[in-house]
């Protein structure tokens, strides 16, 4: 087994709600409330999950763009969440972000060269203004542009080219860890997947290591070693890749995939519909999380946190007590070994 | 699937320009489309195809700095690009429903669901139910047959009377959409309802005036898997209970393939193929269409190279000579780049805009 590079042990990201007079803190937000997660070095994680289910609060408190409440984050055995801040811009040389909206993620008043260059200035990566021009250069034609549009403003640039040049930005400081969050959800599909590959290829050469966030199953699919499925702040089911996609055993998983449109009018299946929308993370209810909306509740499920179980693929996890034969419609309690932690890929 | 009945709407040539300060956009080139009795057609396409254009052509929403060049409109005998803008409001009102993708921008944030969903229901001062206190029958009534005016015979409804019975109706289309507890929902604000709550509160007003069309807007983009699959489900209820026609705007191939009985592929202001949803995903002709259906991931095959379509969607204000597509097209040949393709029938209600074929 390799080495873990990426290792979030119990993560908790609350925000307080506060109100009254003395704005005294009345409840929390719990976006992210004890997330696990290992992974090696050049992977990619793929985190899915529906709107408000902390995917994106996950991905920047990894990187401690929020301050995490609690937990850890052991990024190549530097603890993430203990470092001070001369080590943290130390360590944001090693990790990045690329964002959901290349619209908004661009200075519109700085020309590509410019935003290219400040965070090699930043980080004194460059020692003159003509050594960051040539380097972001380089980065451009890394990231499938040409040189000649290092003069020019985001505005000029389409969607698919903008994200390129996002790409291009994160790149600048030469990380080993991007957290992607939704890379491609405001590109239309025929450009789609030229972002896709740009990433693909770039995680090849280069050897990074992705934490791939979208709400879009087959993207993550196709990006992914390794996939994790969220629900109000919280993991349901961890697994490699093809165990997740073939078998899932956690039954919003189950739902989560049966949901998806086909693009095959002849495929006949059967729509199962979850009752219901994801409860507010403010609220959230005791017990499974997902026990309101789940066809298969008992009374088992509605206190107490539901622990790790094994599931039938190789590390495999899922927090539901029963093992559910979805085709059948048959439950039966899972056996007993209980992982307090999952375990790593 | 061959239609004997003459389509309840049809557009032909429509083309539309926008003026902007780089020019003129041309968003609608020479847009031809049928929609029949029944059916749900749904136009598919990226961003700036032109498909929400379409919508608001049909429904004479235009914003200002668009106007239309040329073609014609037709639903029951008139040209809807002709008449006036009262009439046109008449037709809004009556028979073509519209929903939009946000539904937070589409309902008032200051008034509760109920007082805006009763408002569908009173916007004409003649509309009458009849004069029976049985509500729920005048509601059957109401729901089963369109409700042309005032019936000779029965008195008209005090105003408070017809508020009654507009909350009635307003409960029983709730109840339509699925939408529990729908007394308590009346008297909630849009905030407090969730965004698949909101969604059937908009199909609801729509529903409202029980029109021949509904034209629905990317109305599942904002919402989530789970409740888009919901959402889905119900817009194909509908389709069954009542006897309208959709016209369903999406840029996912896999929600058209889902929902829709026809699908329009729209590139670049142009209608490029037009086909029965089977028919489409079985024989794909147009290259775009071919080439869109590649780069969409299948989660029950996934794949280990996904396609692409090199370059990107043109800009529209200098659109390519010829056809529209070939910069981007594998197969173009030199009469291309000369001549705009005209309209093939390859049988069967298939139509394709190729010089392939």
């Amino acid at each position: 087994m390799a080495e873990e590079f990426l290792v979030v042990e119990d993560l908790k990201t609350w925000f307080p709600i506060r109100s009254g007079l003395l704005q005294r803190t009345s409840g929390y937000v719990k976006a992210v409330d004890g997330v696990d997660l290992t992974l090696r070095r050049g992977e990619t994680y793929g985190l899915v999950g529906e709107s408000g289910s902390g995917k994106t609060t996950l991905g920047k408190s990894v990187l401690r763009l929020i301050e995490p409440t609690s937990g850890t984050v052991v990024l190549d055995g530097t603890d993430v969440t203990k470092a001070s801040k001369r080590e943290l811009k130390k360590l944001r040389r090693r990790m990045q972000m690329i964002f959901q909206d290349p619209y908004a993620s661009l200075d519109p008043r700085e020309t590509v060269g410019a935003t290219l260059s400040e965070p090699m200035r930043i980080h004194h990566i460059v020692s003159s203004r003509n050594e960051a021009l040539k380097q972001s250069k380089e980065l451009l034609l890394r990231v499938g542009l040409n040189e000649e549009h290092l003069f020019r403003f985001p505005h000029e640039f389409s969607g698919g080219q903008r994200q390129r040049i996002a790409v291009a930005r994160a790149l600048a400081v030469d990380p080993d860890f991007i957290v992607l969050d939704e890379p491609t959800s405001f590109l239309d599909v025929s450009v789609q997947a030229q972002v896709l590959d740009l990433l693909k290829t770039l995680q090849k050469e280069l050897g990074l290591t992705y934490v791939f966030i979208s709400h879009n199953l087959s993207v993550v699919h196709y990006m992914s070693n390794r996939v994790g499925v969220m629900y109000l702040g919280k993991l349901v089911e961890d697994a490699p890749r093809e165990v997740l996609y073939k078998s899932p055993e956690h039954p919003y998983t189950y739902f989560l995939m049966s949901a998806i449109p086909v693009p095959d009018p002849e495929f006949k299946k059967e729509t199962k519909l979850l009752t219901g929308d994801v409860p507010s993370p403010v609220n959230i209810p005791p017990g499974c999380r997902f026990h309101p909306r789940c066809p298969y509740v008992t009374d088992r499920c509605k206190t107490g946190e539901v622990p790790y179980y094994v599931g039938k693929g190789p590390h495999h996890n899922v927090v539901c007590h029963y093992n559910i034969d979805f085709e059948r419609n048959m439950q039966t309690p899972r056996p007993e070994p209980i992982v307090a932690k999952p375990m790593a890929s | 699937m061959a239609f004997k009945e003459p389509p309840i709407l049809e557009a032909k040539d429509v083309t539309v320009n926008f003026r902007t300060y780089r020019g003129e956009v041309k968003a609608l080139d020479k847009v031809d489309l049928q929609l029949y009795k029944r059916e749900v057609l749904a136009l598919v396409g990226e961003s700036g195809c032109g498909k929400s254009v379409t919508a608001l052509t049909i429904l004479g929403l235009l914003p200002q700095n668009a106007y239309v060049l040329g073609g014609e409109i037709l639903f029951k005998d008139q040209d809807l690009l002709k008449i006036s803008a009262d009439k046109m409001r008449q037709v809004r009102a009556n028979d073509i429903a519209a929903i939009f993708q946000d539904p937070m921008t589409f309902l008032d944030p200051v008034l509760s669901v109920g007082v805006q969903l009763k408002e569908a229901f009173q916007v004409q001062k003649d509309l009458s139910f009849g004069s029976d206190d049985n509500a729920v029958g005048a509601i059957t009534d109401f729901l089963l047959k369109r409700n042309e005016g005032r019936e000779d015979g029965r008195k008209l409804l005090s105003g408070r009377e017809r508020d009654r019975l507009a909350t009635d109706l307003s409960k029983k289309i709730l109840e339509l959409v699925r939408i529990p507890d729908s007394g308590r929902v009346l008297k909630q604000y849009p905030h407090e309802l969730s965004g698949g709550m909101r969604q059937r509160c908009l199909i609801a007003m729509a529903l409202a005036r029980r029109p021949s069309i509904i034209v629905a807007d990317e109305i599942t983009t904002a919402l989530d898997v789970t409740v888009q699959a919901q959402i889905l489900t119900l817009l194909k209820e509908i389709r069954d209970s009542i006897d309208a026609s959709t016209m369903l705007i999406t840029h996912d191939l896999s929600v058209a393939a889902e929902t829709a009985d026809r699908i329009a592929v729209m590139y670049a202001g142009n209608v490029v193929e037009v086909a029965t949803t089977k028919e489409l995903f079985r024989n794909p002709l147009h290259p775009y269409t071919q080439l869109l259906m590649k780069c969409i991931p299948d989660v029950r095959e996934p794949v280990e190279h996904l396609e692409s379509i090199k370059g990107s969607v043109p800009d529209l204000i200098d659109p390519p000579s010829g056809c529209r597509f070939h910069p981007r097209c594998p197969s173009a040949i030199a009469i291309c780049r000369q001549r705009k393709p005209v309209l093939k029938d390859v049988g069967n209600g298939h139509l394709v805009h190729c010089h392939l074929y």
